[in-house]
């Protein structure tokens, strides 16, 4: 093996905003957790395991967030999860027999039925039904580090109109992180990376070491990093920065010649959701007829605007195996140029949306694996790294201060505030406001029930800062959802707030208190006075 | 699930919203600035008319939204599954039927900016009732009638300021500022329409907002000191480097290269990479 000359950082954001309706199993939101487990959360697991049996040491760093944490730790979601499987089990093997004069379908229903029924054995069997220890397992082995984000993935540049929200989202961040995992977090997600120097002291002040910005908020840091993104930065106030490689992202994110748009791989928007007889999907869309997508698929992407083709997993695995290719010769001769213009050897960071592994890309979590595989096996001038590692063998950096920026379209707050979406702004600064009011009004509340009334206040203005409600606004699907969610997290807080304030709290109200305790139960041991 | 923000092909509605890009003037030009706008009154009113007409179609647009109370993603689907979770929560647990709606205001006198991008603020306030009467009580009963709201902006960093004129059908704003990377600060006053009202120094302060860094937009290569720091994150060593050797410098040119290399190997892509223009407000005014 020849001498590494440098280092690839991969950073999977593992997020999903915190959906949870005992009220009804209606909700079709609240199968973005499921997907997520069966295409991205198991297959990464189930990889993760492959290359510890190989003996592949390999390096990946992965936030999950709280609220994600949250949702894989709930009994009724699990309870769901399994409902889930089990009714995709159902339509696999009704698949099986609708297809069985088509040779193709008919193999990919099987493929679909042992998919489905595996997810189902290590769900329960494996992981007894919580996936949480899971990717612990991998923290605890050295393979996997986890770091954590902001509570509910708020934006911080938004949000900083009032400093101490900014820091119950990160304080509660950490402790989330140290309840799962035993352990506090050496980095932090910021949330859609949006960086703004004003938090630094907050970072600071919960053990942060660092943090992952879009590339300019290295390029465009003052004074300029004299080794752009290819070395981590320190700010004056001591918190170190890691910026996203721009050519490694492309090659996958692009939307022109990603990775991801390889004609081989499957068609994620034709499913038979959408293709198969009406009356006959009918028990498996949504509950109210609408077709939505159901998981299975059968085509390929094929082309451009052309007749789609037939899946062919063999094809998708030639195409995973040529990519991996192309990743790591792309990856070799980068490192081979920049290793000559560094002190230290360079890193190449790639932060991705863990979800695009499987879930947009269906092929992403076997493309991981079979580069991992090619990276420890292959002569090889680089070797994966975690930040946390990088920073202990190489702890001398530039001091500059990061660029204000995010990592959504054109680099800073267009996706979070616009048009669609700047309505909702000064109710999130303004339940802010109230949330600092009344933990001063009422520290350290001795009443029982007015505690409890407090710790629902801090969870529904944390629930109404999701990042999530203002890009799906923006994005303009699922909009009557989003803005649902805000209305309801911003008058549920207003309502408790309006009681506590006027000390009108009876049993009508403590009946709405249990209900909005139930549906609203991130943070279990949440305590409103981090808002002091 | 939700496409992701780093995700690319936005799909965005069109909805309109009125912007103002300002002309950069000096705090000794502001008075020349103010009466321009009161010589353009009447271009000013044919442009509030637009505006109102905007702010109508957005109240509309909330009707519109205040119906829709559930979840499922499409409007015919939501009726339904309202009906549907209403009934299963009957079967269950007497969770309680919410619904909400979104306060129109707070009843605070308040000014509050925020960057959208590194040259446009976006700007919200309100005045409360009590605010309201007290400059009714000083000045008249018509104190609102015959006076006009402006925003006042300030670069702190540079020592300017500049007006938007705006009106009483809007409750936010999107302002162009001519300078990145620098602190901001709105204030919110109103001046004199006619002569029917008189007010010492031709304008009425209301309130300030809060101070607001925009984000650099651009490599800081102007910035560039003979020496830079380093810092030992381990033991807290600070240590100085001479940047000017020419060895350092060529590799610093390198590096920075890359970046230019991508701009160009990427162009169609960082295009398509932009949020759709409807949505942009900086594109809404040109």
């Amino acid at each position: 093996m020849s001498k590494q000359k440098g280092y690839v950082s991969f950073i999977l954001h593992a997020h999903l905003p915190f959906i949870h309706h005992p009220e009804s199993e209606d909700y079709l939101e609240e199968q973005w957790l499921y997907e997520a487990i069966s295409e991205t959360y198991l297959p990464l697991l189930t990889n993760f395991k492959k290359l510890e049996e190989e003996k592949v040491d390999f390096r990946i760093t992965m936030s999950m967030t709280p609220p994600l944490l949250n949702m894989l730790d709930n009994k009724l979601l699990q309870k769901r999860y399994i409902k889930y499987l089990k009714k995709h089990i159902e339509l696999a093997e009704k698949e099986i027999i609708r297809t069985k004069n088509n040779l193709k379908e008919n193999e990919l229903a099987k493929y679909y039925l042992n998919r489905y029924s595996n997810d189902l054995y290590l769900f329960k069997n494996i992981y007894n039904c919580n996936l949480i220890n899971g990717f612990k397992y991998f923290q605890d082995i050295g393979v996997l580090e986890i770091i954590t984000c902001g509570a509910t993935h708020g934006y911080f540049p938004i949000l900083y109109v009032n400093e101490k929200t900014i820091r119950a989202q990160i304080a509660i961040g950490v402790q989330t992180y140290e309840k799962y995992f035993n352990k506090k977090p050496n980095g932090i997600w910021l949330p859609e990376c949006g960086y703004i120097p004003e938090a630094d002291k907050y970072l600071k002040e919960f053990g942060i070491k660092y943090i992952i910005t879009e590339s300019h908020g290295i390029l465009y840091a003052n004074p300029t990093p004299i080794y752009g993104t290819f070395a981590p930065i320190v700010s004056p106030n001591g918190i170190i920065a890691f910026g996203r490689d721009i050519e490694s992202s492309r090659q996958v994110w692009s939307s022109i010649n990603g990775y991801p748009g390889d004609f081989n791989y499957r068609e994620f928007y034709r499913d038979i959701g959408y293709d198969a007889p009406y009356d006959y999907i009918k028990p498996y869309i949504a509950s109210n007829g609408a077709r939505v997508h159901t998981g299975l698929k059968y085509y390929r992407i094929t082309g451009k605007n052309c007749e789609k083709d037939y899946y062919n997993l063999q094809w998708a695995k030639d195409s995973i195996e040529k990519q991996a290719g192309h990743f790591f010769d792309s990856r070799v001769s980068q490192i081979n140029f920049l290793s000559s213009l560094t002190t230290n050897p360079p890193i190449i960071v790639c932060p991705y949306d863990a979800e695009l592994y499987g879930h947009w890309w269906y092929e992403g979590p076997d493309w991981l694996y079979i580069l991992f595989k090619k990276i420890y096996y292959d002569n090889c001038n680089f070797k994966l790294i975690t930040p946390s590692e990088y920073i202990e063998k190489y702890p001398l950096m530039q001091i500059s201060t990061p660029c204000r920026s995010s990592w959504g379209a054109n680099g800073y707050s267009e996706v979070w505030l616009n048009n669609t979406n700047d309505y909702a702004h000064k109710h999130l600064h303004k339940i802010g406001d109230r949330m600092v009011e009344l933990a001063n009004k009422f520290s350290n509340e001795q009443d029982k029930i007015k505690r409890r009334i407090l710790n629902q206040c801090a969870r529904e203005v944390l629930l109404a800062q999701s990042s999530d409600w203002l890009f799906i606004i923006t994005n303009g699907t699922m909009v009557d959802y989003a803005k649902k969610r805000i209305k309801d997290h911003v008058g549920r807080f207003n309502k408790l707030y309006d009681a506590i304030i006027q000390d009108k709290i009876d049993n009508e109200f403590v009946n709405f208190l249990e209900n909005i305790e139930e549906k609203d139960c991130i943070f279990p041991e949440i305590d409103y006075m981090i808002y002091k | 699930m939700p496409r992701k923000a780093k995700e690319e092909n936005y799909i965005v509605k069109e909805i309109k919203k009125s912007t103002t890009v300002p002309q950069k003037t000096s705090i000794a030009t502001k008075l020349e600035a103010t009466n321009k706008s009161n010589k353009n009154s009447i271009e000013s009113k044919i442009l509030n008319i637009s505006k109102v007409s905007k702010t109508k179609a957005k109240s509309d647009t909330a009707k519109v939204i205040k119906k829709d109370s559930t979840s499922i993603t499409t409007k015919n689907s939501t009726k339904k599954a309202t009906k549907k979770t209403v009934n299963n929560s009957n079967k269950k647990k007497n969770f309680s039927v919410e619904y909400y709606d979104l306060p129109n205001s707070y009843n605070q006198t308040i000014v509050k900016i925020l960057a959208q991008t590194p040259t446009i603020l976006f700007a919200y306030w309100d005045i409360s009732v009590q605010d309201r009467q007290n400059l009714i009580n000083k000045y008249s009963e018509d104190f609102f009638n015959n006076t006009i709201p402006f925003l006042v902006v300030t670069n702190k960093t540079k020592n300017y300021s500049f007006e938007v004129e705006i009106n009483d059908y809007a409750n936010s704003w999107y302002i162009h500022i001519p300078d990145s990377d620098c602190k901001y600060d709105v204030s919110l006053i109103r001046k004199p329409k006619n002569n029917n009202i008189n007010i010492e120094n031709n304008y009425v302060f209301i309130t300030s907002s809060n101070d607001l860094q925009t984000p650099n937009d651009h490599i800081l290569f102007e910035n560039f000191s003979k020496s830079i720091f380093f810092k030992n994150v381990k033991n807290g060593l600070v240590e100085e480097k001479s940047i000017f050797s020419l060895s350092f410098m060529q590799n610093i040119g390198k590096i920075y290269n890359i970046y230019d290399l991508y701009k160009k190997i990427y162009k169609d892509e960082l295009k398509n990479n932009k949020l759709d223009e409807k949505v942009t407000s900086s594109k809404m005014s040109s």
